[in-house]
């Protein structure tokens, strides 16, 4: 069906694509990205000096106790991680199923991958009490006698996971942007940016020799980002799922997390697109309100997902008769953190139910407002699984609430800072569409001009 | 060449079958074992030796630094306990025989010293009355020796007589105070007020300077036994205060005398009452009437919420039911009308008619063998005296007297009431008293306005003090003589008659300080009236022992064993009963609709003590509630006035009116509130200021006693609410096997205690224990709940205090806790159990797998050992731990961070831990290592018994055993076959090296499916572990 | 890299036509002609006649080093060089070792086929000369390096013409 509506629209030529999507690198910022910009810089400052304070004080000062010894950071971080999975998904997993209409949306997708795992990645290491030997996490050859690091510890897969995921997801982005980067050297007036990027562009040439490695090695990219993304998820949700802890410990976790993470990115893929339409106008006829659509069709369906796993939670914890299973979940639905867990079930489930209709799928505004409730109600999700279960598990003496205070509100709404400064200079340095893959699909779904 | 070495071990290692087991393997493993995790600490110096050690031999070594400049050992020459006098050994701790007086009971203890400084209690095992037992006043006394707002040098403050309002305090040295002292003292009219001690020595000195000088001495402390010693004056002709058998008692009563937690000496009653409740060789019955719940009460077998006014018509009533009804006794005229007006107060009390004259019926069957014991604050109504002679004469008609009650084998140190200080006052108040001392008592906060002790020190011209710390009394005195401590004073307590225990001090005294008696004896000579030929006290005990005992060397045994003598174990002839006393019997409170009684909590206690992070920081064993007072209302009445937990109401009786919040407790009578002494102190200081409520406004002096219970109260719900630092939010097992409990019958019919015992099976065989295999059981059924083992682990391993704040935001650090839970009708009797829950061991740990730093592994010898400087603080570990028993070092808590001297009594053989470390139970390790080492250099193996952990060590029913699984003898592995054994969470098969064994209750009643809990289990109600609101 | 050449460009605006136009200087005999376009053109391969590359092997044997090493890293750690009993379990727990055997699979392959990518496409190049800027964004050129056998400027110059190219260039190194 896509590929009867065209994926570009206007009658633009090669050299249009070219000018429209470099322009903004090549202009000065205007009024409206400046403000947004430095309000953005303002909260990451805020960030900064609160996690200084923290790591200066002491883990206290968060709202973390016995028996819940972990809450905002761990929560925060996999929300992150989790937002990171949608750019992966469309630019590798999209790409082998070989939908041409990633290619507009793919750039910037990745882009929020890599600034999503990094600010998730803060996390985990000022989460720690001691976050100043947290590199005692690496095997790495040491004069203290044999001393290595417990490779039994879902923290030390995570380790690998994310390093991993960082790592592949950043390679996979600069990969795609090397040939973009040589247009805009070529493109270049003023010297200064014609040495930037020339050097960030590794002297590209676009020869056919180039073209045909360049492509091989995106599709085998794309062939390792698939497992990958799904594996590195997966072993997030081994956090919980290898513990024993009622709520925690569930075979379920893995696939139910993936599509979570799924679900949340293309929330914040849809909420940040819908920023950059009304930031570059021109941007409208590469980001259609085609590829919005099929973005929000991808939300409902991994929201029932989502929700299909809330429920067989609840079944298989009946089911399984395991008096702890059992009072965990009935705990989380009408329990003293009941609030948390219904707005984590209607912002994931109900909400996302209204794209049924192709007038809401297609209407920015409420696109807009649905993706920012899944971006919450996946928060909240993650604070469902971590908190709650852990607030009430075996012995009831141990039985607690956790203790909110203001630095886990800092630490939140902060990181939000650090992602947005990140994606707003990305917006101005590089090209947020992918010039040399929007070019190709230039004519389908249009009669060929020319000839 | 550090490393090399390791790896040449680690092909040896390698290279070595599992299943040749050579003895090289076997060192080199425990090498391999003990070394990496304490690597980093000293790479250095390390070379392949036993790191662990090497490391404490370090710390030994720089406390040696810091403290051998000014070794403290006291001058005069002590005999260490276990060994021959010898010069300290550093890194060699030195235990020595001595005694204390916590302020409620009298405790002979052993002194753990190191490089000469005192580090921890103990109860000294071999003596009759506590034994090993130790409370938790007594294992705080450390803290108390090492309170940074002592008093340091003698001060005189510059004072304006009359109004008695200090302007300032300055220090001076014993020759200037003496110097005045004796000047007031030559002008005549001296009272000394002070407790009664058991010093037969002091108590000598004092008559004597009493004898010479004219002076009169007062006897009087805020919570003494008056009534006890009245009614057994005019019952028996002899005014004492008895020992009470409870081991020996088939049957125990209690109206309000909290035996196993505050009244007269709870840790050698405790200790006698569970000898009492072995379940395979018969269980005494426990049945409880309190107007507090208490620790009494939650240990019963079956107890009935009462009112204070309902203490003494209960006692007629059952006289009634014995003489009336059931035609058992014959009763003189003189109270049968009494007795009548009374006859169905049962009724109010909710039992049934069948159910009381049962109940009375077995009483009498065990008579001669039965107890009825009532007493304490919340029996102090205006009846007071009348109850204690009922008593006397319920336990007489028994035949009790002499067999479970025995007046001869009394406990000393007690003969002191309200009517001294009453005479006191009014003398004073009519000028008859022109100096007062005042000596180790605080008058001034202990009694209400009411009693004018104030005004009327206005009326005085000296008041001279003799205390530790500027106490609200203190601050009103001329002069303050600071009299030290327990551990830097010599003295001789005789707290049981017949047992005489030595008092040696431990340290040097650490400021300018000396004892009240060798005061007495200097002041007496510079006043020529000499009473004593010695210039000290230690030589007025050591000559007088030594004259009775014969030689020096016995002297020396004496000391090295630390008592003489042996406790009375007869019976008793019976001494006629006065019947005449009787007439004293007449009920004068007239019961009211709402009545307020005051208690004694278990660890403040009269508040004298209230200074103390690890008492104030301990969780009521009944309330769970740290760092406050609170007034116990009943669920039911709570309901009535809509009241929840902290919320403030206002509190009215006659003499006074304030503000508290409340809590509600199951096992209170819906028509009585009660709330604890000792909170809310002004000075005296920093800790202790402004923790708590001080109520003791509402105690009403009446003829001659003060009336502590029984007052009629009006309460009116205000709308603010109080934050209340309860460690245990929510006190129902939902229904499953947690603390397991069953009663008697049930247990005898099948011999198992009816819980699901899981089929267990892994899919590879786990790893072998081939050398020791520690493991520890716990006894539900002996355990009270006393909480003294916490204390105690506390000053064994350097654990912090975190303050009201913190323990609300749930970061209390105990390493063992004491979980308490109810069960049964929670509006009527309720029922509760206690479980010790400390780290289990577990030999598949769950928290060693999540680590990411192998910061926390299996030893071989079957440890689950936290290695703190490799802990990153990930705290995994914790949410993992399915017993929640691993404590997280939020912010820095260790030595530096505390207040000079309290780091002295860090034990060092123990690490402090850092900010941002996990950190738990290692079943006493250090102990461990430390028995190991002795049986090496005495080449023998290890014994069963020659280890044992702190919490063990100082429990007083010995509800806790500590041993070697693989040692088929030892204690430990009888507990882990007895048929009451059972594994916490079992199913999860993390396979705890902790066992407990299941409560047996000897009651009649269905315990409604044992351990299923009342009706808090509604997940809606919101846990306040960490503070409600 | 590969050493600068002189030789001659033709550039065309239109990717259908410098296909047709390969395809024909193929068959006219060119072996070392290459074309240079913004964005890859479909079938351009097949024209300018470019073997399928060989990546794929390396990204094999990378993934199977890679899970090696992983696996490896967790046995020699956990069970030669520090065997330790953590919670019970064996010292070579297999089933808890593969996550991080998969991550390191995946790393090294990732790497190794990237490296490989740009060793092979001789980058990076420090600013080499270019024949026309547009050739990044919405033009297209047919190559022929001097190395071509039988080359001469005049003949391909003609030959470009002839194929019709928009302009033909004469590069002095490229």
């Amino acid at each position: 069906m896509m590929d009867r509506n065209p994926l570009i629209l206007g009658n633009k030529t090669y050299k249009d694509i070219t000018d429209d999507i470099c322009e903004p690198v090549e202009r000065l910022p205007g009024k409206q990205w400046m403000l947004m910009f430095f309000s953005a810089k303002a909260l990451f400052l805020f960030y900064l000096t609160s996690v200084a304070i923290i790591l200066f004080t002491g883990m206290g000062l968060m709202g973390t106790n016995h028996p819940i010894g972990w809450g905002t950071d761990i929560v925060t971080f996999v929300f992150w991680i989790g937002i990171g999975h949608a750019g992966t998904l469309i630019s590798a997993v999209l790409f082998l199923f070989r939908q041409k209409w990633r290619t507009s949306v793919a750039r910037s997708a990745e882009a929020m991958t890599v600034f999503a795992v990094m600010t998730a990645g803060i996390f985990p290491l000022i989460h720690t009490g001691r976050p100043w030997l947290d590199f005692w996490l690496l095997p790495y050859p040491n004069q203290r006698g044999p001393l290595w690091v417990n490779f039994r510890s879902p923290l030390l897969w995570d380790v690998f996971a994310v390093s991993t995921y960082a790592t592949v997801s950043i390679v996979f982005w600069y990969v795609g942007l090397v040939p973009d980067f040589a247009t805009i050297r070529d493109r270049a007036k003023n010297k200064m940016r014609k040495k930037i990027y020339g050097i960030l562009s590794l002297g590209w040439r676009g020869s056919t020799r180039n073209w045909s490695h360049y492509e091989m090695v995106y599709m085998l990219l794309a062939g390792l980002a698939t497992p990958l993304v799904l594996s590195v998820h997966t072993i997030v949700s081994f956090d919980f799922a290898v513990a024993s802890l009622p709520g925690w410990h569930t075979t379920i976790f893995p696939p139910y997390f993936v599509a979570g993470a799924i679900f949340s990115g293309f929330g914040m893929v849809v909420t940040l697109l819908t920023l950059v339409r009304i930031g570059f106008p021109k941007f409208k006829d590469y980001i259609t309100i085609d590829h919005m659509e099929v973005m929000n069709k991808i939300i409902m369906t991994t929201g029932l997902l989502v929700g299909y796993a809330y429920c067989s939670e609840l079944f298989i914890a009946w089911y399984s008769g395991m008096k702890y299973e059992q009072y965990a979940f009935i705990n989380r639905a009408l329990g003293p953190y009941w609030w948390a867990y219904w707005i984590m079930f209607s912002c994931n489930v109900f909400v996302p139910q209204i794209f049924w209709f192709r007038a809401a799928r297609r209407s920015i505004p409420i696109m807009f407002v649905v993706s920012i409730f899944v971006n919450i109600g996946m928060w909240f999700e993650r604070f469902v699984i971590t908190v709650t279960s852990l607030h009430r598990d075996f012995l009831p003496s141990n039985w607690g609430m956790y203790e909110w205070s203001i630095y886990d509100a800092a630490i939140l709404f902060g990181s939000f800072g650090m992602f947005l400064t990140l994606f707003l200079l990305y917006l101005r340095a590089f090209p947020a569409i992918s010039i040399a893959e929007v070019k190709p699909v230039l004519y389908v779904g249009k009669k060929r001009g020319g000839h | 060449m550090e490393k090399e070495q390791m790896q040449t071990e680690n092909k040896k290692w390698k290279s070595l079958d599992e299943k040749y087991q050579t003895p090289e393997f076997l060192a080199q493993a425990e090498k391999e074992f003990q070394t990496s995790p304490l690597k980093d600490e000293d790479a250095d110096d390390e070379k392949g030796g036993l790191a662990r050690r090497q490391f404490m031999k370090l710390m030994g070594a720089s406390i040696a630094m810091s403290s051998a400049a000014c070794v403290r050992r006291p001058v005069q020459k002590i005999i260490p306990y276990n060994k021959r006098p010898s010069e300290i050994v550093i890194g060699v701790a030195n235990y020595y025989a001595s005694s204390l007086f916590d302020g409620r009971e009298g405790l002979a203890v052993t002194v753990k010293t190191r490089e000469g400084r005192p580090l921890h209690l103990q109860g000294n095992a071999s003596h009759p009355g506590n034994g090993s037992g130790l409370s938790v006043r007594g294992s705080a006394q450390i803290l108390n020796l090492y309170d940074p707002d002592r008093v340091r040098t003698p001060v005189i403050n510059s004072q304006d007589s009359k109004k008695r309002g200090n302007k300032l305090s300055i220090p001076r040295d014993w020759d200037s105070l003496d110097q005045r002292a004796v000047k007031q003292l030559k002008e005549g009219d001296v009272r000394i007020l002070t407790a009664d001690t058991p010093s037969p020595s002091l108590k000598n000195l004092i008559n004597k300077f009493t004898k010479n000088t004219g002076a009169q001495v007062h006897y009087w402390s805020p919570i003494n036994q008056w009534e006890i010693l009245k009614a057994s004056e005019l019952c028996y002709g002899r005014a004492s205060v008895p020992r009470y058998r409870y081991d020996k008692a088939k049957m125990i009563v209690s109206v309000d005398g909290d035996f196993l937690g505050t009244h007269l000496n709870p840790t050698e009653s405790s200790r006698l009452f569970s000898k009492g409740r072995d379940p395979e060789k018969g269980m005494s019955h426990l049945v409880s009437f309190q107007s507090v719940p208490s620790l009494t009460s939650f240990n019963s077998d079956d107890n009935y919420p009462i009112k204070p006014s309902q203490q003494l018509p209960l006692i007629l009533a059952i006289l009634h039911e014995l003489s009336f009804e059931q035609k058992k006794v014959s009763l003189p005229a003189s109270i049968s009308a009494t007795l009548k007006q009374h006859a169905e107060v049962y009724k109010n009390i909710g039992m049934s008619t069948e159910e009381f004259s049962g109940f009375v019926s077995e009483l009498w069957n065990q008579r001669g063998q039965s107890l009825v014991l009532t007493g304490g604050l919340q029996a102090k109504t205006r009846d007071a005296l009348a109850l204690q002679i009922a008593t006397n004469y319920l336990n007489n008609l028994l035949g009790n007297d002499g067999v479970t009650i025995h007046w001869a084998a009394s406990l000393n140190g007690r003969n002191q009431s309200d009517e001294a200080i009453g005479t006191l006052i009014s003398d004073m108040l009519e000028g008859k008293v022109k100096t007062l001392i005042i000596n180790e008592l605080n008058p001034i906060y202990n009694l209400p306005q009411a009693s004018r002790f104030k005004e009327a020190l206005g009326k005085v011209n000296t008041v001279l003090v003799t205390n530790n710390w500027m106490d609200e009394t203190a601050v009103l005195a001329d002069m303050v003589a600071p009299c030290g401590h327990y551990m830097e004073n010599w003295g001789d307590n005789e707290f049981i008659s017949g047992i005489v225990t030595i008092q040696q001090p431990t340290i040097r005294p650490l400021y300018e300080t000396r004892s009240f008696a060798d005061s007495l004896i200097v002041w007496a000579k510079m006043l020529e009236k000499p009473i004593s030929q010695e210039d000290d006290f230690y030589s007025v005990v050591k000559n007088k022992w030594m004259g009775q005992l014969g030689s020096e060397q016995a002297w020396y045994d004496f000391l090295q064993k630390g008592f003489d003598g042996q406790v009375y174990d007869g019976i008793e002839r019976n001494m006629g009963f006065n019947t005449s006393a009787l007439e004293r019997v007449q009920v004068t409170l007239e019961p009211t609709t709402l009545e307020l009684s005051l208690y004694e909590k278990v660890a403040i206690h009269d508040g004298s003590m209230a200074n103390l992070s690890w008492l104030q920081e301990l969780p009521d064993p009944v309330s769970k509630i740290a760092w406050d007072n609170y007034l116990i209302v009943s669920p039911t009445l709570a309901d009535s006035l809509r009241l929840r937990d902290g919320s403030m109401v206002q509190v009215q009786t006659e003499s006074h009116t304030m503000n508290l919040p409340v809590y509600i407790s199951p096992g209170q009578h819906p028509e009585s509130v009660a709330v604890a002494l000792g909170y809310g102190r002004g000075h005296g200081g920093e800790l202790q200021k402004d923790v708590g409520f001080n109520v003791n406004e509402f105690i009403v002096p009446f003829d001659n006693q003060f009336v502590f219970a029984g007052h009629s109260v009006q309460l009116k719900k205000l709308n603010t609410t109080y934050m209340l630092a309860q460690t245990q939010g929510h006190h129902s097992m939902e229904g499953r096997d947690i603390a397991v409990e069953t009663t008697q019958d049930l247990y005898k019919k099948s011999n198992d205690i009816g819980i699901h015992r899981h089929k267990i099976f892994s899919i590879w065989n786990g790893h072998k224990y081939d050398g020791h295999k520690w493991a520890m059981g716990v006894d539900l059924n002996s355990c009270t709940g006393c909480s003294a083992c916490m204390v105690a682990c506390q000053s064994e391993n350097n654990i912090p205090s975190v303050g009201k704040k913190y323990v609300l935001g749930g970061r209390e650090m105990h390493w063992i806790r004491i979980d308490r839970y109810y069960s049964g009708n929670e509006t009527k009797s309720v029922d509760a159990i206690f479980q010790p829950v400390m780290c289990q061991h577990c030999e598949n740990a769950p928290c060693e797998t999540v680590c990411p730093v192998l910061a926390t592994v299996h030893s071989d010898e079957g440890l689950n050992d936290m290695v703190y400087n490799r802990c990153v603080g990930t705290r995994y570990c914790s949410n993992n731990c399915p017993y929640k028993v691993r404590r997280f070092n939020w912010f820095y808590y260790d030595g530096h961070h505390r207040k000079e001297p309290l780091h002295m009594a860090l034990n060092p053989d123990v690490t402090v831990r850092t900010r941002g470390v996990m950190e738990k139970c290692t079943f006493c390790v250090q102990r461990i290592k430390e028995a190991k080492n002795t049986a090496k250099d005495e080449k023998r193996d290890l014994k069963d018994g020659d280890i044992r952990t702190a919490c063990q060590s100082v429990c007083p029913t010995d509800a806790i055993v500590f041993g070697d699984l693989n040692d088929k003898n030892s204690q430990v592995n009888k507990w882990f076959e007895s048929q009451r054994q059972y594994t916490l969470l079992e199913e999860l098969n993390a396979a705890p090296r902790v066992r407990y064994l299941a409560k047996i209750r000897n009651t009649q009643r269905d315990l409604g499916g044992g351990h299923h809990g009342p009706s808090h289990s509604t997940p809606e109600a919101t846990d306040h572990k960490g503070g409600h609101s | 890299m590969a050493k600068r050449q002189s030789g001659v460009a033709g550039i065309w605006s239109d990717d259908q036509l410098i296909l047709e136009a390969a395809e024909k200087m193929r068959l006219a005999g060119y072996k070392k002609f290459d074309a240079i376009t913004p964005f890859p053109v479909h079938g351009m391969e097949e024209a300018v006649g470019i073997k399928r590359s060989t990546i794929p092997w390396v990204t094999f044997f990378a993934a199977l080093v890679g899970g090696f090493c992983g696996m490896y890293l967790q046995y020699w750690t956990s069970a030669v060089s520090w065997p330790i009993n953590v919670g019970g379990k064996p010292m070579f727990s297999i089933p808890a070792f593969i996550p991080v055997t998969f991550e390191l699979t995946i790393l090294f392959a990732a790497l190794a086929s990237v490296g490989t990518m740009f060793f092979l496409n001789g980058l990076p190049k420090v600013d080499p000369p270019i024949i026309d800027p547009d050739l990044t964004s919405h033009k297209f050129a047919l190559w022929v390096p001097d190395s071509e056998e039988g080359y001469s400027v005049e003949k391909v110059e003609a030959f470009l013409k002839e194929l019709g190219a928009e302009e033909v260039k004469r590069v002095a190194e490229y």
